[in-house]
């Protein structure tokens, strides 16, 4: 504050006419100097900035541990059996720490990374992995769905819509099969839901588009999902059946 | 070091032009023994030599197209790469046994061309516009 | 030093600055320099909010000083600053670099859950709970279970009960590695934080494996879990676990004696014993402060009686004791994932009672019944008896709470949710005052992750 109020006298014009309005009008010079807590300290002590306090009391309080007492009202001291001094000297000026921070950092430098290189390589999933949904079909080439809608009824996000009809040969069957991609929660209760293992989560999660409408998935695309993937589909379930 | 060996020991088998071609893409000298090609023509290697590649660096595709990205996988593949199958698909018991007669051939993800999927109603429309219809004039 | 030099400007000047803002006045106020004389509230030694409490519109409103002047004192919007994780937004009145007062705008990740399950059967609003603490998803959803479980008075089996305290575990230390590490990060740390992130990695996959998402897992559900583990998870969990404990210490090496972080940690954010429980501070930022308080053993659920383990308590309360702690509650989770994996017992993982679990998929096609207790759970879902209860657990970031009302319908009545950084955040104002910006990094990396 002394070396500041050195500055001060040296100051350009303009600040020493702000402060110079101070002495003579208290309204006038609050008003222009209400913003800056420092220069209001010297007039209220309780607004005084709390940054010095807090940093003297983080040297010389703070840091050590709280006092402790025992029951006969002696101090226990702490740092009893703590280093040393020089112990600590030596800490402070030789940077150990951080040298053996650094030696850590060295020592992951030369392992191998671990980094999987995405398009190439990819991570492991398991069977149970729940990702872009598909409806499959009977392997006579019938579709299962039979429009139970009890996917419909479960779903928490509400995002499919189910529309049946009957067909010609009198079997119950879906006319509309909608699924709402970006509504989609991915939490796997419509393909628990289905009682004829129709709607699956698939394995296959890369169907990132471009366009917002392209996640708006009907039927076709839900059974052209599933025929392509049948095989990989089926197999999932045998490997989990034991599970579900 | 561990990668500088690795990296000799992969051009060694590979070939110079195999390793030129790695960098291109994966970026990363890696030899192994080659597994399969799909239906695209990526070829899928596999090294499970514990010295040479990390856990889950074990197993990588090849792409076939310049312009590759993730989706070009087939699932077969797909599965076996993400280690959700342990053997590849053509050689997969289960796998050949639940392929259905009718299963299709495999698209990668087409957004952003004009083979994009494009969401269409697959009901009949419940609302029809009137078509006035008149008997022919005598 | 200031009234030495105002004695010094010439009375010329004085005036006629005077003069030039006296106009930009919007209006004074009788008697306001008496008023000021003696030291009464006004306008121009306002530093907070809180102080312009009882001021007249017009004395809060008036146009004051110039333009120099106003940007000495501010306010500072980090809406979507790194350091804030996307989830808060914090307002913070500075002087300079001090904060005077810190406001956070909580709600960024508001999607009015407590509404929307109301509207929801009880299987339905499971995956909510996954969303709302997005890092340590099963203990939320173990939070809804065990309510929903408390209300329908069943008994989870032994082995449900086994695996939700396996996994709760493996969520802490998901959780833990996350706070930690990103406030390492914050603080200016990078490279932990990426090993950090490769045991997460691990983490998640037996997420994956166990559930099929890597993090909305859908698997701690009312009467047990949704699947058995697969064979061999439980190898690689142990696997896992007899190497995370090195990685722990060379994050420890790296991070816990760097002078760095001691610097910008230790007497930064302190919560004395009596501000936290004031302000109904829980988990971590409670113990930090020396309050041994923690649910899993003042009121143990599932396993947490038959296990043993350690409850980290620290002594100063500030962002170093609360790293601290944390870290060496990872050690603990570590030691509770050894028990469990030692004592995993055989059996089932849900009740058998049809009305309330879907029965196995081999039984739903197999027998009439089971297909109509299938088709009745998936569509209807299962009624609640009536009444009202609170469970909560202890979540890797406090007190989890969820306060269930069932008015004897399919559907909860009121699901009230107490999220533990909701109250830690109440307290952001308290703990930041009077630190320089940069420790509110520091102190929002402890207090509130996510």
């Amino acid at each position: 504050m002394q070396s500041l109020a050195l500055a001060r006298s040296r100051v350009p014009l303009g600040l020493s006419l702000r402060i110079a309005a101070t002495s003579s009008n208290l309204v006038g010079a609050r008003r222009l100097i209400h913003a800056s807590r420092r220069v209001c300290a010297q007039e209220e002590p309780e607004l005084k900035s709390q940054i010095t306090e807090r940093m003297r009391a983080k040297k010389f309080e703070v840091t050590g541990p709280a006092r402790i007492f025992d029951e006969s009202g002696r101090e226990l001291d702490p740092y009893k059996g703590g280093p040393s001094a020089l112990n600590k000297a030596v800490h402070l000026f030789f940077f150990t720490e951080i040298i053996r921070g650094m030696w850590i950092v060295l020592e992951n430098f030369f392992r191998p990374p671990y980094t999987i290189m995405y398009p190439f390589e990819k991570g492991p999933l398991s069977p149970r992995f729940r990702g872009e949904h598909a409806l499959r079909r009977y392997p006579s080439g019938e579709e299962r769905c039979i429009a139970c809608k009890l996917c419909e009824a479960i779903c928490p996000a509400q995002a499919i819509t189910i529309e049946a009809e009957s067909r010609l040969d009198g079997s119950r069957r879906t006319t509309r099969y909608d699924i709402d991609m970006t509504k989609c929660i991915y939490c796997g209760f419509c393909q628990e839901a289905c009682p004829v293992d129709a709607i699956v989560e698939t394995q296959h999660h890369e169907y990132s588009t471009e366009t917002r409408e392209e996640l708006l998935y009907n039927k076709e695309k839900l059974l052209a999902n599933g025929d392509r993937a049948e095989a990989e589909i089926a197999a999932n379930l045998h490997a989990d059946h034991l599970y579900r | 070091m561990v990668s500088l060996w690795r990296t000799v020991r992969s051009i060694q088998r590979t070939g110079l032009k195999e390793w030129w071609r790695q960098m291109q893409y994966i970026g990363d000298a890696k030899s192994g023994r080659l597994v399969g090609t799909d239906q695209l023509g990526n070829r899928y290697y596999e090294n499970y030599n514990g010295e040479e590649e990390v856990p889950g660096r074990h197993r990588w595709v090849d792409y076939a197209q310049h312009d590759y990205n993730g989706s070009q996988v087939p699932p077969g593949w797909h599965a076996w790469i993400t280690h959700m199958r342990q053997l590849p698909p053509h050689e997969d018991p289960i796998v050949q046994k639940y392929t259905p007669a009718w299963q299709s051939p495999y698209v990668e993800n087409l957004t952003g061309t004009r083979g994009a999927y494009r969401p269409y109603n697959t009901t009949k429309p419940k609302v029809y516009g009137w078509e006035p219809k008149t008997a022919d004039r005598a | 030093m200031l009234r030495s030099l105002q004695r010094t400007a010439p009375a010329v000047l004085r005036r006629r600055l005077f003069a030039s803002t006296a106009t930009s006045r919007a209006e004074p106020q009788p008697g306001a320099d008496t008023a000021q004389t003696q030291g009464a509230k006004n306008i121009f030694n306002t530093h907070t909010v809180e102080d312009l409490h009882g001021m007249h519109a017009t004395e809060i409103l008036a146009e004051t000083g110039t333009r120099a002047d106003a940007k000495m004192r501010h306010f500072t919007g980090t809406p979507q600053h790194p350091a804030a994780h996307g989830v808060l937004r914090m307002i913070l009145e500075l002087n300079g670099e001090e904060i005077l007062r810190a406001d956070p705008h909580i709600g960024l990740l508001h999607r009015g859950t407590e509404k929307l399950i109301e509207y929801k059967t009880y299987t339905q609003a499971l995956p909510y709970f996954d969303r709302l603490d997005y890092v340590s998803m099963m203990v939320n959803e173990l939070c809804y279970s065990m309510a929903v479980e408390k209300l329908l008075n069943i008994d989870v089996p032994e082995r449900a009960k086994w695996i939700r305290t396996l996994f709760g575990e493996i969520t802490r230390i998901l959780n833990h590695l996350m706070a930690v590490l990103t406030h390492v990060m914050d603080v200016g740390g990078l490279t932990p934080f990426l090993w950090g992130f490769e045991e997460r990695e691990k983490l998640m996959e037996f997420y994956e494996r166990v559930s099929g998402a890597r993090m909305h897992a859908a698997y701690v559900r009312p009467g047990g879990v949704a699947f058995d583990l697969p064979h061999g998870l439980l190898e690689d969990i142990f696997k896992w676990a007899t190497q995370f404990s090195s990685r722990l210490d060379e994050i420890e090496e790296v991070v816990t004696g760097n002078r760095i972080w001691k610097l910008r940690t230790i007497g930064v954010g302190t919560v004395t014993a009596k501000q936290a429980l004031d302000y109904g501070f829980t988990g971590v930022m409670l113990r930090g402060s020396g309050v041994p308080w923690d649910i899993r053993k003042v009121a143990p659920y599932d396993k947490y009686d038959e296990v043993e383990f350690d409850i980290p308590v620290g002594q100063n309360g500030d962002c170093y004791d609360r790293y601290m702690c944390r870290v060496q509650e990872m050690r603990e989770s570590l030691r509770i994932v050894h028990q469990c994996l030692n004592k995993m017992p055989t059996g089932v993982i849900k009740v058998d009672d049809h009305k309330i679990s879907p029965p196995p998929r081999a039984m739903m096609k197999e027998s009439m019944e089971s297909l109509i207790h299938h088709f009745k759970l998936f569509s209807e879902g299962y009624s609640v008896p009536p009444g009202e209860t609170y469970s909560a657990v202890e979540a890797p970031k406090g007190e989890m709470g969820v306060y269930l009302v069932s008015d004897g319908t399919n559907r909860p009545y009121r699901c009230s949710i107490r999220a533990p950084g909701f109250a830690h955040l109440a307290g952001a104002d308290f703990v930041m005052r009077h630190h320089m910006i940069a420790d509110v990094v520091a102190i929002i990396g402890t207090m509130v992750d996510r």
